[in-house]
C-alpha cells in the first residue's frame, strides 16, 4: 500500500484517476490549487488505485492522504 | 475677440506636444500588457491611465493642488502608502517555510547581492550614488519597496524605476529559468528535499515581533517597512483581529493601490521619463535581476558543501522577492526535472526572506547615504 499525501496545504481542483485505476509512476493522480497555481501531483509508483479519500473543492494539508495505491 | 481667441486657444489641444503623445503610447503599452496579456494588471492599469491622464496640456492634474498633486504629495512623498502596502503583504505572508527552514533566510540575504551588482553598474554609468541606490533596489523585485527608496533618494526617476520594477517582476518566468538552469545540473534539479516540519502557532506569532526587534535595531530606517509588514503578519497570526486583517490585505490594499498607481503614473512626464537615463534604468534592472537570480542559487550550492539537510539550489533563486511568483517558477523548474519534487513550499522561505532583505537594504542605502 502507498499513501500519497499532499505536497502542500491546498485546495483540490480536480482527481484525475479512479478507484481501480492502472497507474504509472510519475502519471498525475490529483491537481491541486496552492498559491493561485495548479500543483500536479505525481504517483510516486506503479500501482493499482485502492482509494481516494478526497473530493473536488476539499482544503488537504501535508497530513491528508490524497489517493493510496497499491 | 481677444477674450474669444484666448479662449479658443486654451482648448488643450494646441499645446498638445509630441513629448504628451509618446507618453501616451507608452501607457497605451501598459494598458495591453495589462488588459491584454494579463501582466501585473492591478498595477499597470493604474499606473497606466496616471501616465496618460498626466500627459493632457492644461488639466492642472499635477500642479500645485491638482488631484495627482494631492495623491503624490500625500500618499508618496510622504511616504504613507508604500508601508500601508507592506501591512496588506504582512496579512498575506505566511512565514512558516521560513521559520521551519531559517537557513533559508541566508538565500533571501544573498538575492540582495544583485542590488548592490546593479547599484555599482549603474555608478560606473555615471548615475549619481542617489540614483544609483534607487536602480540598484530594482533587483529586489519588491515595487513598494522601490517606491519607498525613490520617494527618499531619488523622487525624479520614481515613474521609470517602478515601471521598470513591475515589468521585471512580471518578467520572473523569462529571466530566472535560463539562469538558474546554467548555474546547476539536472541532478541537482531533481534533488527533493526533506518535509518541512510543523511550525506551531506560536512560533508565527513571536516571530514578527522577535523580527521587528532584530531589523529595526540594526537598520532603523528600514522601520516604516518592516513595521508595517509585521504588524499585517501579526494581525493574521494571532487570529483575533480576522477584521483588521481582511481590511489590510482587501479594502485598504486595494485603496491605496490606486492611489499610488494612479500617483506614480502621474510622475511620468515626457520631460523625465523619455531621457536615455531611462533606458539606462531598464538596463541596469535585468543585471540586477540576473546578479539576484545567480547569487542566491550559489549561495545555496555553497551551503550545501556544510550542510546535512542539503537544499535543492533552485530555492536559492526564489530569494528574489516577487512573491509567490518566484516561488512558482522554482517550482515548475523543479517538477520538470523531477515529477515527485514539490519546491513550492520549500521556495517560500527565501522568497519572503527576500521582501525582508530587501525592505532592509533599502533601510541601509537611506542610512548610508542621507
Amino acid at each position: 500500500m502507498v499513501q500519497i499525501c499532499s505536497p502542500m496545504v491546498g485546495k483540490v481542483l480536480s482527481v484525475d484517476v479512479k478507484v481501480g485505476a492502472e497507474v504509472k509512476k510519475n502519471d498525475v493522480v490529483v491537481t491541486l490549487e496552492a498559491m493561485k497555481m495548479q500543483i500536479k501531483v505525481y504517483a510516486p509508483s506503479d500501482g493499482e488505485v485502492a482509494e481516494v479519500n478526497i473530493g473536488i473543492g476539499d482544503v488537504v494539508s501535508t497530513e491528508t492522504v490524497l489517493v493510496a495505491l497499491k | 475677440m481677444e477674450q474669444l481667441l484666448e479662449i479658443f486657444f486654451s482648448i488643450g489641444i494646441f499645446s498638445l506636444t509630441p513629448g504628451n503623445v509618446g507618453m501616451w503610447v507608452i501607457a497605451f503599452v501598459l494598458f495591453y500588457l495589462a488588459i491584454k496579456k494579463g501582466v501585473e494588471p492591478l498595477l499597470l492599469l493604474p499606473i497606466g491611465f496616471g501616465i496618460f491622464a498626466a500627459n493632457f496640456p492644461l488639466t492642472g492634474l499635477t500642479d500645485e493642488g491638482g488631484l495627482f498633486y494631492i495623491f503624490y504629495h500625500y500618499g508618496i512623498e510622504t511616504e504613507l502608502i508604500p508601508p500601508l502596502i507592506f501591512l496588506g503583504l504582512g496579512a498575506m505572508t505566511d512565514f512558516g517555510p521560513l521559520i521551519a527552514n531559517p537557513k533559508t533566510l541566508l538565500l533571501g540575504a544573498a538575492a540582495q547581492v544583485g542590488v548592490y551588482g546593479a547599484f555599482l553598474g549603474a555608478l560606473l554609468m555615471g548615475f549619481t550614488i542617489n540614483e544609483a541606490a534607487t536602480i540598484g533596489i530594482i533587483g529586489g523585485a519588491d515595487g513598494p519597496t522601490s517606491i519607498f527608496l525613490s520617494a527618499n533618494l531619488a523622487p525624479h526617476m520614481m515613474g521609470a524605476v517602478s515601471v521598470a520594477a513591475y515589468s521585471y517582476m512580471a518578467l520572473v518566468p523569462i529571466i530566472i529559468p535560463p539562469i538558474a538552469k546554467a548555474l546547476t545540473s539536472a541532478k541537482e534539479r531533481a534533488m527533493v528535499m526533506t518535509q518541512m516540519r510543523v511550525v506551531s502557532k506560536t512560533e508565527k506569532i513571536v516571530f514578527p515581533v522577535a523580527t521587528s526587534i532584530i531589523i529595526m535595531l540594526l537598520v532603523p530606517k528600514s522601520a516604516p517597512l518592516i513595521a508595517m509588514f509585521m504588524l499585517g503578519n501579526l494581525f493574521m497570526e494571532s487570529g483575533v483581529v480576522e477584521r483588521l486583517t481582511n481590511t489590510s490585505r482587501n479594502e485598504l490594499m486595494n485603496i491605496v493601490t490606486i492611489i499610488l498607481g494612479v500617483a506614480v503614473g502621474s510622475t511620468m512626464s515626457a520631460a523625465t521619463f523619455l531621457t536615455v537615463k531611462t533606458i539606462g534604468i531598464f538596463g541596469m534592472g535585468v543585471v540586477a535581476f540576473a546578479f539576484a537570480t545567480a547569487s542566491g542559487v550559489l549561495l545555496a550550492k555553497f551551503m550545501n558543501l556544510f550542510i546535512k539537510n542539503k537544499v535543492n539550489p533552485l530555492i536559492g533563486a526564489a530569494g528574489v522577492s516577487a512573491v509567490p511568483m518566484a516561488a512558482r517558477v522554482v517550482h515548475n523548474m523543479g517538477t520538470q526535472a523531477n515529477p515527485q519534487n514539490y519546491l513550492m513550499m520549500h521556495a517560500m522561505g527565501p522568497n519572503v526572506a527576500g521582501v525582508i532583505g530587501t525592505a532592509v537594504a533599502a533601510g541601509a542605502f537611506i542610512t548610508a547615504i542621507l
